[in-house]
């Protein structure tokens, strides 16, 4: 590392010895903010923002100029004032993640984020008692709002970080500074009994950028436990100051991810396919159930094309959607006189999504691993994935109706014999269950069905499936399945036996929807 | 320049921020790598064979998984003291097959040099004096075995292997010199993991040891 000349100019590289990942997209965050400090300037719109520092922005580094020693502790100032902001909802604003100051309701859903990753504990923000609300106005709904609630911030430890980085004498420090868990996620003291000998330091050419990662990063909520932090790659900061706010995200919907998989997919149909990003996941763990710890981490280089078009099927299919509170629609139809002018939301995301975005990271067929969810219970809410999974049979149905969705033919064409062969199949039980018992009707499909899924998700070897699908397809009144296809489709299954049981349990989801409708009609009936 | 071809069965280059969740680079840095060849010949003074070159190079593709373990952090003095002990999870790879490089034409000639005492050790271990396990990573992850490639000439074929090779706009970086007390005196190189038929290897490419 170069020292700092005659402590008047700091050259920051983008690729000099020591600059992780974090530290590159911090200078990316730096550059960012810099090009919309010189933006506002020259608009006119950012006079109370004049700089007291000559820059230059070069592609693979951040050159800053004073004109006297003495003038880096008023130039860092003036620098992290601009740069990390409070609004006057009390949210924090970060000027160089936009082209224009967003609207409240998305940088409350940022701040969750923040709050969950970079500014977890409390020495590093300060944030009111009580909850305030902002709301995200859906523009195609017209009548309709999702409010976020979230805690007023008075301040947090970026805006008076510039403090660490100067001298007694108000020049630029030239001894190691500490780092901790609020510009370093995770960097924390190995050994607390030791405190000073065993922080991590670093030079001042690598903590100012540690300092704007807040600004490179893109932190997100899962839920009100769970944090994703991205970490984009950043290859030429010129690129970057463009990439940078197209990384987040665009509508209310997306500011909630599913996991880590979900936020890097979400995020490279924004930004580009080429971007590399790397992502940590933070969340208490059952020994520090008081902090977030890093519990798991995810590169994903540069992807290619296909995935992220397969990805963009599968988030249309399943998308996050906004569901009204009952209360409310109850309230305005049964009150007129205190109809609301906007009808309350709240987001409900999709639980397959984020198996099918850790397939498509993993390079695996988009469905495997479906037969877990059949079996499995969600640690995070306590109930079976299989319940959760009904809700989106309808989505899934459109998914596998999506012909780019699909590897190879012999996938779809398995999945359209299952579907076809349980038509037929419980059909069958329902015409004979009418003409036999009216009473066992409603019930007759219902077990029919779930008596597939038990021995499809039971089963353990390949031969057990063949013999259970042939079984199915012989036992339907299909007609539409030719003898070429039957054989290419049990050539399939010695091939690959668990894939073909991930794509019937599969198949046969998506066909639940007509069951359960069913029965809720007949029952309502 | 020399090649040393060394297996191991599960190891960790543990990144040096990763103080919880434990994550692990997919190489050994050169710093290791230089720790384990002085290991190797019996050598406790880490100054001595300031100078030389070394990298390593992935001829296997590893398996990554990860594990909950024990941790030790010194919250209480007392060594004895139960706070001091917590779980957390690591990062393994497991069937690494390494080729480690190692050029000693820079070091100090007046005394026997790096690879020279490699070969020697390999050769007659009769005559070395070492001591402890030979570990690659923590000192838990003992190598399978240890053999030596004389010269890269009499390479077979195409040997290709995954390598950290210096490069001054690298998006790696990794380090050559570690202070395993502190960080400020850690040193880091820049380069990148790329795939290389190991003939085509140049001294300039490979990191060099040298402390801060």
């Amino acid at each position: 590392m170069e020292s700092i000349n005659d402590l008047k100019t700091i050259e920051l590289e983008l690729h000099a010895p020591g600059m992780s990942p974090l530290h590159r997209a911090g200078l990316g965050g730096l550059a960012c903010t810099l090009h919309a400090w010189q933006k506002g300037m020259y608009s006119g719109a950012g006079t109370n923002w004049d700089y007291p520092f000559r820059f230059e922005i070069k592609t693979d580094s951040i050159t800053l100029e004073l004109s006297e020693p003495q003038q880096a502790a008023n130039a860092l100032q003036k620098l992290f004032e601009f740069g990390f902001q409070i609004n006057s909802d009390g949210l924090i604003f970060l000027p160089g993640q936009f082209h224009s100051p967003p609207d409240s309701a998305f940088l409350a859903d940022l701040q969750a984020g923040y709050l969950l990753t970079f500014l977890q504990h409390g020495t590093s923000r300060k944030l009111a008692k009580n909850e305030s609300q902002v709301s995200h106005h859906l523009p195609d709904g017209g009548s309709w709002e999702v409010p976020v609630a979230y805690r007023k911030c008075s301040w947090f430890k970026q805006q008076s970080g510039w403090k660490d980085l100067i001298d007694q004498h108000g020049r630029f420090q030239t001894q190691p500074i500490r780092i901790d868990s609020s510009i370093y996620p995770g960097a924390s003291i190995r050994h607390f009994a030791f405190k000073n000998q065993t922080a991590i330091k670093e030079p001042l050419k690598r903590i100012l950028p540690l300092y704007f990662s807040l600004v490179g990063c893109l932190a997100m909520a899962v839920n009100r436990g769970v944090g994703i932090l991205l970490v984009p790659e950043v290859k030429d900061l010129h690129e970057f100051i463009q990439q940078r706010p197209r990384l987040n995200p665009q509508h209310a919907s997306e500011c909630r991810v599913l996991n880590s998989a979900d936020a890097i997919l979400q995020a490279k149909t924004r930004v580009g396919a080429k971007l590399g990003i790397n992502s940590v996941t933070f969340q208490p763990t059952p020994w520090a159930l008081q902090i977030k710890s890093r519990v798991k981490t995810c590169e994903v280089a540069a992807l290619d094309d296909l995935t992220i078009s397969q990805f963009q099927i599968v988030y249309d299919a399943l998308r996050p959607r906004i569901v009204a509170l009952e209360s409310d629609l109850n309230r305005s139809s049964s009150k007129q006189t205190t109809v609301k002018a906007f009808q309350s939301g709240y987001r409900v995301d999709s639980i397959m999504r984020s198996l099918i975005a850790e397939n498509l990271i993993d390079r695996k067929p988009w469905y495997s691993g479906f037969s877990s969810m059949m079996s499995k219970t969600n640690p995070n809410t306590g109930r079976l994935f299989r319940d959760q999974v009904m809700y989106e049979a309808q989505g899934l149905h459109q998914l596998i109706s999506t012909p780019g969705i699909w590897g190879r033919d012999e996938e779809r064409l398995l999945v359209g014999m299952i579907q076809n062969a349980v038509t037929g199949l419980l059909s069958g039980k329902r015409s004979g269950a009418i003409h036999s018992a009216r009473r066992s009707a409603p019930s007759t499909c219902g077990w029919a069905y779930e008596k597939i899924r038990l021995k499809l998700a039971r089963t353990q070897c390949q031969s057990q499936l063949r013999s259970l699908l042939s079984q199915l397809l012989n036992q339907s009144r299909s007609k539409k399945t030719s003898s070429t296809e039957y054989n290419q489709c049990l050539a399939f299954i010695n091939e690959d036996w668990l894939r073909c049981r991930d794509l019937s349990l599969l198949a046969l989801v998506c066909f639940s929807g007509r069951v359960s409708e069913e029965q809720k009609l007949k029952q309502s009936a | 320049m020399i090649g040393v071809r060394v297996t191991v069965p599960i190891s960790c280059f543990r990144k040096g921020y990763a103080r919880e969740y434990l994550e692990t680079h997919l190489l050994p840095p050169p710093a290791t790598c230089y720790g384990f060849l002085l290991s190797l010949v019996g050598e406790c003074d880490r100054q001595r064979h300031i100078g030389c070159r070394v990298t390593a190079g992935l001829i296997s593709a590893p398996v990554k998984s990860v594990v909950l373990r024990k941790v030790w952090r010194v919250k209480n003095p007392r060594p004895e003291a139960r706070e001091n002990i917590r779980p957390d999870y690591q990062e393994l790879l497991s069937n690494l097959e390494l080729v480690l490089w190692l050029d000693s034409a820079e070091e100090d000639r007046s005394r026997p040099t790096l690879d020279k005492r490699v070969c020697s050790t390999l050769e007659y271990p009769e005559h070395t004096h070492r001591f402890g396990g030979l570990s690659l990573g923590e000192s838990t992850h003992l190598v399978n075995d240890v053999s030596v490639i004389k010269e890269i000439s009499k390479l077979k074929g195409d040997l290709e292997a995954t390598m950290f090779l210096l490069d001054a706009r690298g998006e790696q970086t990794l380090p050559v010199w570690v202070d395993h007390v502190q960080s400020t005196n850690t040193r880091y190189v820049t380069g990148t993991i790329q795939t290389r038929n190991l003939n085509t290897l140049s001294r300039d490419e490979i990191p060099m040891i040298i402390p801060p």
